[in-house]
């Protein structure tokens, strides 16, 4: 029982204490060293302190601060066995840092070796946000920020995220069309299909049509952000010819007559008609915001 | 006279001074881990140190806090502590007045020689085995190999909105099944339990389901044959997609393995089976990992030949070839390309290619780089009906990192990414200041800016807070602002913040929840700033078991 415990308290206090007690063996023929070997030996024959790791309350439970490597094992790294990542355990090989030594890459090599652009030590589930597109060539603005991941990338075989163009109109087809049943027609209006040319990417509504800031201005000023059909009537069959006239304006819609007329008591001539409206106030870039002045 | 009473005021001044002395006694007032065990930590100091049972020690390793342990039981001048620690830690000795410790019994009288002798023969005598630990085999289900998460999430908007997604993610990585097989999964079940608006990605299927592995696997470390069959994702063949099929290779000890594979291609949208899309080649892969003291610490080389037939791109050949290696700890390299000759295109064309360089000439910088580019016109499904041709793009970007001191680290980032169908491209750069010990122990703050050009041209800059105790709980707090003005013009504003806590329940479980939020507007109108101000965020929160 004593070499027993002689034994456990070598192997707890280290090589130092591993000796026996002087006088020990006096009087009688020590016993043959016992034997050993690598079986036995596991970690090789250099280094038999076995406290720096193990313990007496389990064998397996190891402790090892793992700082001093170069490689702190942080998230759940930290919770993997020590022979999932070295080979051999004399701990003798070196054990290479890259991600890609010990993890299957499930983007097929396709995304590089930096995988901590995107993961990290706690979990496979993506850091990668809102906010890190801003460095791609898509920066995820307004709406763009808030919708599922998998309603542009489509492709979930690869996990490449591959989208096929950046391009508005690749994605909105099926909106630019569909504008012909809530709005204008794009199609017979003869809108092109850089849809960033008059939306943003916060919403369809409010869209800036700079060619009708040349006839009558729209923003800046208290027109901005209003739909097509607030003003006009119809826009069927529309086309943007720059002519400015579709003879489809409305200011009466929002500006009533008994309103203006009351506004409109010193102004000769006067009448509630939309187009007398336009004869005088004129929201183009030279007239800016000024009221109407008779001409 | 004089003398002798000069000599009589010294004795009691010295008398005093040693009662004063006794009664000033330096106390102790801190102890020290002597060894520590993964539960149990022994003390130096016992009951006649004040230490009581039950009481909670804080440790500490310098001048760091790093964990507390509970005191388990207390002998006079000895203890032990349940908590987790190391040799060496210190903790602080409360100064409350130490026990009053009993006189020790006395102890039996020693032994007579001759008993001691007689009992020494014995022991010497006796024969012992030596002891040879033997684990457990460990129950195969709960093998710490499979994980599976239970997620929520939410993406809403002032004008439309919301979506809501619940989903069941399971991931298993080599759940050993005997005979040298395990079993690789990794699948995703998806319901969606709320969506308007236009709906691109399978507007049909409210409940989705996407298995990206499904194989049982054997890959013997020690070489033999490796097998794997069902839905699987080829190893060691870079650029391959998944199939259903298998891969057979032989793999030598020196980790060399070469083999074939073959199968039909899932449906990229759906990842149904089918074999209206299919592949099959050889692969070819090298890995070596050098001793710690060699300059080349690590190499992978991979190469895949593979025939492909899929409707997008007609019949292929196609081969890619893969390279890694690290030199030390100074230099990662690794590049990929891919050739392919089809049915469809007049000539040789390159795929795609990339290389990526990690270079750290000191410990205290870093260089990071890559280079990636697509010349393959992907063909990409945009809801029913909708199919795009595009994709081909080149995209490159560095990182450069500065520690320059434990509490101060300055980064610089620069990239190019360039849609090469359209030609429309996007370019950034900007500092980034990271204070990681801002708040000591508990975390850190890191500021940043980025202007950035092309056909989103702006700018941006943020503030980041990082916290990361108690060490079971980590906390991310984001404060953006954007800014963009080469969208329908005039200049738009955007504020953005972000928040993600991720909790460590124990060693099984795992909490996360993350939280996005956008403030922007109509053209003009300032974020929050009244009529035109749009809001939205997202929510996502997932509860991840390990078994």
């Amino acid at each position: 029982m004593r070499i027993a415990l002689l034994v456990i308290g070598s192997l707890v206090a280290g090589p130092a204490a591993a000796a026996a007690p002087a006088g020990f063996w006096q009087g009688s023929t020590p016993p043959p060293p016992l034997p050993v070997s690598r079986q036995t030996m596991p970690h090789g024959m250099g280094d038999t302190r076995c406290s720096v790791c193990h313990s007496t309350a389990s064998w397996t439970k190891v402790t090892f601060d793992h700082d001093g490597t170069g490689f702190p094992l942080r998230g759940r790294h930290a919770a993997v066995t020590c022979s999932s990542c070295h080979a051999s355990s004399d701990f003798r090989g070196a054990v290479p840092t890259s991600c890609a030594a010990c993890h299957k890459d499930v983007h097929s090599g396709e995304l590089g070796m930096q995988c901590a652009s995107c993961h990290d030590a706690e979990s496979w589930r993506s850091r990668f946000d809102a906010d890190a597109h801003r460095r791609t060539n898509f920066p995820l603005i307004g709406r763009h920020a808030l919708i599922p991941c998998e309603e542009c990338h489509l492709d979930q075989r690869d996990r490449q995220f591959t989208r096929a163009t950046v391009e508005c109109f690749a994605c909105h087809r099926a909106d630019y069309l569909r504008a012909a049943t809530i709005s204008i027609d794009h199609v017979a209006a003869g809108f092109g299909t850089g849809c960033r040319d008059c939306h943003n990417p916060w919403s369809f509504r409010g869209g800036r049509f700079p060619a009708h800031d040349a006839c009558f201005q729209l923003a800046p000023g208290p027109h901005a952000g209003i739909a097509c059909l607030d003003c006009h009537t119809a826009l069927v069959g529309f086309g943007a010819t720059g002519a400015c006239s579709t003879n489809t304006a409305s200011c009466t819609r929002c500006h009533f007559c008994p309103t203006m007329q009351q506004r409109h008591q010193q102004v000769s001539g006067f009448q509630c008609k939309d187009r007398k409206c336009y004869e005088c106030h004129q929201f183009t870039p030279a007239a800016a915001l000024r009221p109407g002045r008779l001409r | 006279m004089r003398a002798k009473r000069l000599a009589m005021q010294l004795a009691a001044t010295a008398a005093l001074a040693s009662v004063s002395g006794l009664r000033a006694a330096p106390r102790r007032t801190g102890g020290r881990v002597e060894y520590a065990t993964a539960q149990r930590l022994y003390l130096d100091a016992g009951a006649r140190d004040g230490l009581e049972v039950g009481s909670t020690l804080q440790l500490r390793r310098g001048d760091k806090p790093v964990s507390s342990c509970r005191v388990e039981a207390v002998s006079e001048r000895r203890a032990t502590c349940i908590g987790a620690g190391n040799s060496g830690d210190t903790f602080v000795l409360s100064l409350a007045a130490p026990l009053v410790i009993p006189e020790p019994e006395r102890s039996a009288p020693p032994l007579p020689e001759a008993e001691v002798v007689r009992r020494r023969r014995v022991l010497e005598a006796a024969a012992h085995e030596k002891v040879d630990y033997h684990g457990a085999p460990a129950f195969t289900v709960l093998s710490g190999r499979t994980e599976v998460r239970l997620a929520h999430a939410t993406w809403a908007e002032q004008t439309v909105g919301p979506w809501r997604q619940e989903r069941l993610d399971v991931a298993i990585r080599g759940m050993p099944l005997g005979g040298g097989f395990a079993l690789y999964a990794d699948l995703s079940a998806r319901r969606w339990s709320q969506r308007s608006g236009p709906i691109v990605a399978r507007p049909d299927a409210p409940a989705q389901l996407y298995v990206w592995e499904a194989e049982l696997a054997r890959r013997p470390a020690e070489g033999g044959l490796a097998l794997a069959l069902g839905r699987v994702r080829p190893w060691s063949a870079p650029g391959s997609s998944i199939i259903d099929g298998g891969q057979a290779g032989w793999r030598t000890r020196s980790n060399v393995e070469f083999g074939l594979f073959g199968g039909g291609v899932p449906d990229p949208a759906t990842l149904a089976p089918s074999f209206e899309r299919r592949t099959t080649g050889a692969y070819f892969a090298v890995q070596s990992t050098g001793d710690v003291d060699s300059v080349v610490r690590y190499v992978r080389q991979e190469t895949r030949v593979a025939y492909t037939d899929s409707p997008e791109g007609g019949k292929r050949l196609e081969a890619e070839a893969l390279a890694q290696i690290s030199l030390g700890r100074v230099l990662d390299l690794g590049a990929q390309a891919r050739v392919a000759h089809g049915d469809r295109e007049p000539a040789d064309s390159l795929d795609a290619a990339s290389v990526d360089v990690g270079f750290r000439p000191f410990d205290r910088l870093s260089l990071l780089g890559g280079f990636r580019y697509r010349g393959l016109s992907v063909p990409e499904r945009d809801g029913p009906g909708a199919v795009l041709s595009g994709g081909a793009a080149r995209h490159a970007d560095v990182t450069a990192s500065w520690e320059v001191a434990s509490w101060l680290t300055l980064s610089g980032v620069s990239g190019l990414a360039k849609d090469l169908t359209t030609g429309i491209s996007h370019r950034f750069a900007g500092p980034e200041l990271g204070l990681p010990r801002l708040f000591g122990d508990l975390g850190g703050a890191s500021f940043g800016y980025v202007a950035e050009d092309g056909w989103s041209s702006g700018r941006n800059a943020w503030v980041q807070l990082l916290t990361r105790r108690p060490r079971w709980l980590q906390v991310l707090l984001r404060v953006s602002w954007f800014q963009t003005d080469s969208l329908g013009a005039p200049t738009q504003d955007e504020l953005g913040a972000y928040a993600s806590i991720s909790a460590q329940l124990g060693p099984f479980a795992a909490l996360r929840v993350s939280a996005l939020g956008r403030a922007g507007g109509l053209p003009g109108v300032r974020p929050l700033g009244g009529t035109g101000a749009l809001l939205g965020g997202t929510l996502d929160a997932s509860l991840a078991g390990r078994f």
